[in-house]
């Protein structure tokens, strides 16, 4: 048969197009060959095991190794009861007037304002930190209301459905971002008139959407930030109450940004509830709330400004990060894409980040010192700074449908644990049961010399909190809480260079917010002429402070517990003033408000030095590095890993373990892509990892179900519940162990530096202490059943502006005691987590991967064991070698392990023994982990590591083989045509 | 051979060339634009970038054969087929982080403002690339 030619030809070249097209994505997939894995839900790799020892070293609740469906389905039961626990005692009731809230029983015919009520946010944007949540697998928000028996106006909840506003959400662009809200116009007369009969109360949802890469804009619409209300939502909220139609008015912030709520006072709202963003199943409990089921026993985790700009950390934050004033000069240096390199961002603000700094400026108003009652920093038309203008909501402020009496039993101090055991009563003195949280908070002395050495210090701090059951009306409880007295010393970072005990008299002390408490100690001090946040005089409550007197020590805390290491500066090339010889920034100090309040962004011209740190190739080999080919490695001596499971992090058999692996092999497991790769002849299974916090994500899977989607972490916070934190931390264990992941990104120990965090849903709080506190339990909820959490982003990480390189300066003292407070309670030797995923941001001028400062102060200082790995992907150029000796352990999604390529490939050319042993700790970093976590399960001593090759590898070569026989066929024709052709051509010549 | 006579006996492939040829000069373009601008991850359309090259190199080849009824031509559409593949698939691949990007709503891995341009350019080169296969299926007129 004679087949045309320009139809073979055609079709050949269609062959080669699939052909090509089929190699190149083959090649692009073994890249991605762990994603690709995990959502496919592959393993890898299998155990081969024939013994009969109990290898489930890290125990279930809902089944060892495999899940049956009735387990699935209580492990579902449990995680759903949970996002309702976290909502139902995080959500925290700000504003009560008139005892508005619970509704009646007769008061259920109500109408949801907002066009974002029909968008509520489950999940803020970002989608990385939890799986998506739709209305098939979640409790819907209008939906809860149905179930719970409320009757919603339909008229005006179809309109916003049909609406066609959405919410337009821009990361990058303000005039591409949109709140949301329909305008009043929207607003017919039909609808209008539909109010009459749903008019026992008016709930008015308003929604704030931030996300991973997008803060806040700090400069959003007319002058105005984006947590001011927009036109569309004052008219709204105008028109409901101006209409006199509704009983009552009752308003839901759906965000865990904090909103300017200065507007309810001017609005008449009867009440005020923060609900968060809540999660898959957290929206069951808001109806529940609201008709006092649930009594509210949430306390604000963050300072509720009138106006969050005033914050001194906002002049250098977000959408307000400068840049430097000589970045061409920098770009002739860099190759990389000028926003890795251009920003700079100063935390000016010293330790003085959220309440710390309204509520030591109060005192030092109150106190008339330090210049405090400048017009610096005072809300706009202000003569001078007042804190109640200021303020809406302070720290720790919550109501509850009941009252609650606490008082201070006693105040005991253990010398040998250095603490502080304060015991409370608490009393439920109202005729509703509830839950009651308490915090301690302290003060210590600011004296001659702290002024005089620029020790900084905060009027007051939260340093412990706990709270109590569910108390009937009456009944009483007596908490225990233990205050560490290391919270109470202060880094002095120029005389002592240590932490130091300031000499004079310290207070521990109650209250119902932090201010409530600040006023009991001023109380105590004799001071007068107090406020309360709404400028009502108040008195103090003296007997809720307990007083003591210290002496001045610069030893007790200049050697750490955790290691008996010396504490001293290690942060002093993260000060812009170390750069240059005469001071370019100055750092906010209470010693005077007035010439330290920030009023303008710091801009410097980068230095030479600084330049060339900002470039980032810093690795040099020591001069007295050992050869490596002086080493002895690569021997086998039958060593298995599970042989180290029990093994102490320095036991010997670890270094002889290591040294069987040869160069190559040992720097492939620096490189993490959905996980680690097995390693059969050492008996190392897979390691998977996944994102969270929010909840084991990436569309994972327990079983056949997605695992679940939690509340966002400060409403998880705002419970001031350790058991709640914990609960968390078991049950995503619990969903990781069944969806084969170890690790899990998270939890978020940043912290609030501003309001305008486009993360703040995965962080606990503006305060260093409480995520301190916080982190904890959940680390421990999630470690006990085998979970290694990475807590992230270690550091720096407050604000997603330009977080990829903006450089972050600061000074030791807001460093250690602000952003390192926070990950302190888990980098540290106790193993209370074994992870951390570094930022993209630099610290000083050094790419964080680069900078030293995870080994200098958390393994010299700290002692911690585990890992780090970078952030999720490399946006400026990758220094390898330098990463390695700064402290890296794992280059995350470097799926073509370009990272140990390098480094083995510099040991090598440079016979650097000193690298390749830092290669090795990085393993040992890496490989004590996985002893301590559940892929260990299944693993006994004679078990073998069984590596296969995945089936869509197999699909795709059978593919590629199956075209390439087909395009070499139809080339083979063609040349046999041609042939014939060409000796056909001769014979008719 | 004239031009118009060339034309006249090759109309369909010219044509379908000449607008595939402008379709991936205007990608070509956009990855060139990309890599001078955009250095986010420079080299990630540096293999498509060099393949759309040659691809419109070949392009120009076969037209020039044509005209000067050079022999074989027709297989340099074979080759036209194959480098244009190579460009559109290494451009989806060095587009995948900003798709992923934009699918998840984050700003991480690439660059989420290229993702309209990523669209367009992609399905310029996809109906480049079928311009190419389909003028492998003409008769030699």
């Amino acid at each position: 048969m004679k087949i045309k030619k320009n139809l073979l030809l055609g079709v050949t070249a269609s062959l080669a197009f699939l052909l090509t097209l089929m190699s190149v994505a083959s090649a692009y997939s073994l890249e991605w060959e762990g994603k690709i894995n995990e959502t496919l839900g592959i393993e890898g790799s299998s155990t081969s095991d024939e013994g009969d020892t109990d290898t489930q070293y890290f125990k279930s609740e809902f089944g060892d190794g495999t899940i049956s469906e009735a387990n699935q389905a209580l492990l579902v039961a449990e995680s759903k009861k949970q996002c309702y626990n976290e909502v139902a005692e995080g959500a925290t009731l700000l504003r009560n007037r008139h005892n508005a809230l619970p509704l009646a029983q007769t008061e259920r015919k109500i109408s949801i304002f907002g066009n974002n009520a029909t968008n509520f946010v489950y999940l803020p944007s970002g989608g990385g930190e939890g799986n998506s949540v739709s209305a098939d697998n979640s409790a819907n928000f209008k939906a809860c209301f149905d179930e719970a028996g409320f009757q919603v106006n339909p008229t005006l909840w179809n309109a916003y459905v049909n609406s066609g506003v959405k919410r337009a959400y821009s990361g990058t662009n303000a005039s591409e971002d949109d709140i949301g809200e329909v305008p009043l116009s929207f607003y017919t007369d039909q609808i209008k008139s539909s109010f009459d009969e749903y008019s026992d109360a008016a709930i008015i949802v308003i929604t704030r959407e931030s996300g991973e890469g997008a803060d806040m804009f700090m400069n959003y619409r007319d002058g105005k930030s984006k947590l001011a209300l927009t036109d569309n939502e004052r008219d709204m909220i105008n028109m409901v109450t101006s209409s006199g139609k509704f009983s009552k008015t009752i308003v839901l912030i759906n965000t865990t940004n904090q909103l300017e709520l200065d507007w309810v006072e001017e609005y008449n709202i009867d009440s005020v509830l923060w609900v968060g963003s809540v999660g898959q199943w957290g929206a069951l409990a808001i109806p529940d709330l609201l008709t006092g089921k649930v009594n509210p026993s949430g306390r604000t985790v963050d300072t509720w400004a009138a106006n969050s700009l005033s914050a001194p950390a906002c002049v250098n934050a977000g959408t307000n990060t400068p840049q430097y004033l000589n970045v061409d000069e920098i770009g002739q240096s860099i190759k990389d894409s000028v926003n890795t390199y251009a920003y700079m961002q100063t935390q000016v603000e010293s330790i003085y980040v959220g309440y710390r700094y309204y509520e030591t400026r109060y005192e030092d108003v109150i106190l008339n010192q330090g210049n405090a009652n400048s017009t610096k920093g005072a809300i706009q038309g202000s003569t001078n700074w007042d804190y109640a203008k200021e303020m809406c909501y302070p720290f720790g402020h919550g109501l509850s449908y009941s009252t609650f009496s606490e008082t201070l039993e006693s105040v005991t101090e253990d010398s040998e644990t250095d603490t502080l055991k304060v015991t409370v009563k608490v009393k439920n003195t109202g005729t509703t049961a509830g839950k009651h949280s308490v915090l301690v908070y302290a003060q210590t002395p600011y004296g001659t010399y702290e002024k005089e050495h620029k020790v900084e210090k905060s009027a007051i701090q939260l340093v412990q909190y706990g709270k109590t059951k569910l108390l009937e009306p009456n009944e009483e409880e007596t908490l225990e809480l233990k205050v560490d007295k290391y919270l109470l010393a202060s880094y002095d970072q120029y005389e002592a260079k240590t932490y130091i005990r300031s000499a004079g008299n310290y207070y521990l002390a109650l209250g119902n917010n932090i201010h409530d408490a600040l006023n009991n100690i001023l109380a105590k001090k004799g001071a007068s002429n107090l406020v309360d946040e709404e400028a009502n005089p108040v008195t103090g409550d003296t007997s809720l402070v307990y007083e003591w007197a210290e002496t001045f020590d610069k030893e007790k805390y200049s050697v750490t517990d955790y290691t008996g290491a010396k504490v001293t500066n290690v942060f002093e090339e993260c000060d812009l003033n170390h750069f240059f010889d005469t001071p370019v920034v100055t750092y906010l100090s209470r010693s005077d408000w007035d010439a330290t309040y920030p009023v303008s962004q710091t801009r410097v011209a980068a230095t030479t030095e600084m330049i060339r740190l900002l470039k980032g190739d810093l690795y040099k080999t020591p001069a007295d590095a050992p050869k490596f080919t002086d080493l002895k490695i690569g021997v086998n001596k039958g060593i298995k890993m599970i042989q180290l499971k029990d093994k102490e992090y320095d036991d010997p058999m670890r270094e002889e373990y290591l040294a069987q692996y040869s160069l190559d092999d040992l720097a492939a497991i620096t490189a993490e892509a959905s996980g680690t790769k097995p390693i059969a002849d050492f008996g190392v299974p897979h390691l998977g990892f996944v994102d969270g916090p929010m909840g084991v994500c990436s569309k994972m899977q327990f079983g056949s179900v997605k695992c679940t989607t939690f509340p966002s972490v400060p409403i998880l916070t705002a419970a001031y519940n350790k058991d709640l934190l914990k609960r968390r931390g078991e049950l995503m264990g619990e969903e990781a162990v069944f969806a084969k992941k170890h690790v899990v990104n998270g939890p978020g120990c940043n912290l609030h530096r501003t309001p305008f965090n486009g993360r703040t849903c995965i962080y606990y709080s503006e305060d260093a202490n409480l995520t301190y506190l916080a982190v904890e339990a959940e680390n421990a909820g999630m470690l006990s059943k085998g979970v290694t959490t990475a807590v992230k982003h270690f550091v720096g990480n407050d604000q997603e502006f330009m977080r990829t390189g903006v450089s972050v300066f600061f000074e030791e003292q807001g460093m250690r005691e602000i952003a390192m407070r926070a990950f302190e309670s888990s980098l540290n030797s106790t193993d209370n987590t074994l992870g951390s995923m570094m930022s993209f941001n630099r610290l000083g001028c050094v790419s964080d991967n680069n900078a030293s400062y995870a080994k200098k102060l958390t393994r010299n200082e700290w002692g911690f064991h585990g890992f780090y790995q970078t952030d999720a992907a490399q946006h400026y150029s990758s220094y390898f070698v330098t990463e390695l000796d700064s402290g890296t352990d794992i280059f995350s999604t470097d799926t073509t392990g370009r990272g140990g390529v390098a480094i083995a490939k510099y040991i090598k050319d440079n016979n650097d023994g000193y690298l390749y042993n830092e290669l090795k700790e990085t393993v040992h970093h890496i490989h004590y982990m996985m002893c301590k976590g559940h892929a260990m399960n299944g693993l006994s001593s004679t078990a073998k590591i069984v590596i296969s090759t995945p089936w869509w590898q197999v699909a795709e070569l059978s593919v590629i083989i199956a075209l390439g026989v087909l395009t070499l066929g139809g080339a083979a024709l063609l040349a046999l045509n041609e042939f014939k052709a060409i000796k056909g051509a001769k014979v008719e010549g | 051979m004239k031009f118009n006579e060339v034309f006249k006996a090759h109309k369909f492939a010219l044509i379908f060339q000449g607008v595939s040829f402008l379709l991936g000069l205007v990608a070509f373009l956009y990855t060139a634009n990309v890599l001078n601008l955009m250095k986010l991850v420079p080299e990630q359309y540096t293999p498509s970038f060099i393949f759309i090259i040659v691809t419109l190199l070949l392009q120009v080849g076969y037209v020039v054969m044509l005209i000067k009824n050079i022999k074989f031509a027709e297989y340099l559409k074979f080759l036209i087929v194959i480098f244009g593949a190579l460009g559109l698939s290494y451009f989806v691949t060095g587009s995948m982080l900003s798709i992923i990007d934009k699918i998840y709503n984050i700003v991480m891995w690439g660059d989420i403002t290229q993702f309209p341009a990523i669209m367009v350019f992609g399905a310029f080169l996809l109906a480049a690339e079928g311009l190419n296969i389909a003028t492998c299926f003409l008769k030699n007129e």
